[in-house]
């Protein structure tokens, strides 16, 4: 196969990977912030380079809605959606949603959602994000990353970027 | 009859045209019209089912070749458990009927190069026509290659008014009926259809009388023809030929295993181009920077979620 003939690569993000990637750095910023941050651009900076489509659930599209004000709304998901691959859970990804809901039930007690509207959530995300051809998930939860894993791979947001160079790069802009 | 031989052929039949690339091992020849044998390495093999149309007004010199070779085609194709399309581009001619065939109803007696395969593939499309229940999730036997077969001889059973029997030669053991109804009882119990997204090269466009649009989709080894029944998007999509988008619209899917089988489009959309981290950047200005409020995101995201 020639490289112009390899497939795409299709990964799944989670809501606080856009939300962190967002942010420009602030001098107030907490370490838990910069550290998620960084780690955030980071991973959109490989993708990029990867030349990787990116999957945003609908779910996740609504969550980082909520807080943007009534009016910027239409031009924000405009946007998103121009970039993004945002996946509604159809049918398939009705059925992984059952799935991974059996699946989890067979979790250790400790492992298990506490919440089952959380749990809801997550599968909702998984699921669409599955469905819609991702073979990766980015996500800092490691209960989401846990139940993802029963159909996709699931990573945590890269610590460092592969070129020493541009890893201090995206370190050092603020 | 021969429209309705034509209406038969659809573009979900279309998909498989352009990309077979392998023969079917179990191939069917039929053993009428041969010449005579000349010596016995030349012997006439014994058939290994029999294609009976089955129906009141049903003769020999009444079906048209074409409805034969396409119902015998399909036949071929349930036989060979390969979910493959024979080349449907027969030219539309005046119908020509055979003679000397058995009368009462057109017996078309078969052989096949690996008989046990090709019984044991019409007798699971025998089981999966009569069954009330779609075959279970967990049964390994393949069902793709049943849908166009069935499809077209469906068809042909509903425009001749007959049914379409594959039987064990010399003996009333039926291995599958098609009738007018096979194909709406089966897509009934096996399709699924739904609003879904999809991301695909676009790799042809056009369209005489409907326009169509083959896509590339990743997972799937075939091209995906999809209607575009807008002449808006059709002309979008194609000013973006060997590019990837986004589409969306109503897909058709095999219940088993979520299989996409068509899908007709109503929306597309195109990448933009710029990295992630511009568009991110342009995101944060156009009302991102509500999230500068929120301390700690994965906290704020978890709290929407409960």
């Amino acid at each position: 196969m020639t490289p112009a003939a390899t497939p795409r690569k299709i990964v799944a993000v989670d809501t606080h990977c856009v939300s962190w990637a967002m942010r420009p750095a602030r001098t107030d910023d907490t370490p838990h912030t910069q550290e998620m941050r960084i780690r955030a651009r980071i991973l959109f900076s490989i993708l990029d380079e990867e030349k990787a489509r990116i999957v945003l659930p609908c779910v996740a599209v609504a969550e980082l809605l909520v807080p943007i004000s009534k009016e910027h709304r239409a031009e924000f998901i405009s946007r998103l959606n121009a970039q993004f691959i945002c996946a509604s859970l159809d049918l398939p990804a009705s059925t992984i949603a059952a799935d991974l809901w059996e699946h989890h039930k067979s979790f250790a007690k400790e492992d298990r959602y506490k919440d089952r509207p959380l749990l809801k959530s997550d599968l909702q995300l998984i699921a669409s994000a599955k469905a819609s051809g991702a073979t990766i998930l980015y996500s800092h939860d490691v209960q989401c990353r846990k139940v993802a894993a029963h159909v996709m791979e699931a990573r945590d947001l890269p610590k460092k970027h592969p070129d020493m160079f541009l890893d201090k790069e995206l370190r050092e802009l603020k | 009859m021969e429209r309705a031989a034509s209406a038969a052929k659809t573009s979900l039949e279309e998909e498989h045209q352009t990309e077979v690339t392998t023969t079917p091992a179990t191939q069917l020849i039929p053993t009428m019209a041969m010449t005579k044998p000349t010596s016995a390495k030349h012997k006439k093999p014994p058939a290994t089912f029999e294609v009976v149309f089955s129906g009141q007004n049903i003769t020999p010199e009444k079906l048209p070749l074409r409805v034969i070779a396409d119902s015998l085609g399909a036949v071929q194709r349930l036989a060979s458990g390969l979910d493959l399309e024979a080349a449907s581009t027969v030219p539309e001619t005046d119908a020509i009927g055979l003679l000397d065939i058995k009368r009462g109803s057109a017996v078309f007696s078969c052989v096949a190069r690996n008989p046990v395969v090709a019984k044991e593939h019409l007798r699971w499309t025998g089981e999966v026509l009569t069954a009330v229940e779609p075959p279970a999730e967990s049964d390994p036997r393949p069902i793709d290659f049943i849908l166009w077969p069935v499809r077209t001889l469906s068809q042909f059973a509903k425009a001749l008014d007959c049914s379409i029997m594959v039987r064990e030669p010399g003996t009333r053991n039926v291995l599958a009926i098609v009738e007018a109804t096979s194909w709406d009882r089966l897509s009934r119990t096996m399709l699924t259809t739904g609003p879904t997204t999809q991301v695909g090269k676009v790799v042809r466009v056009g369209g005489a009388t409907h326009v169509k649009c083959s896509m590339r989709i990743p997972g799937r080894d075939r091209l995906l023809y999809c209607d575009v029944p807008s002449d808006d998007v059709a002309r979008r999509l194609g000013q973006h030929l060997y590019e990837e988008v986004t589409v969306s619209g109503t897909a058709t899917w095999l219940q088993r295993g979520w299989k996409l089988l068509r899908l007709e489009i109503h929306t597309m959309q195109v990448r933009s181009s710029g990295g992630y981290l511009d568009v991110l950047d342009q995101l944060y200005k156009i009302g991102g920077n509500a999230w500068d409020e929120i301390g700690d995101h994965e906290d704020y995201i978890r709290g929407l979620r409960k």
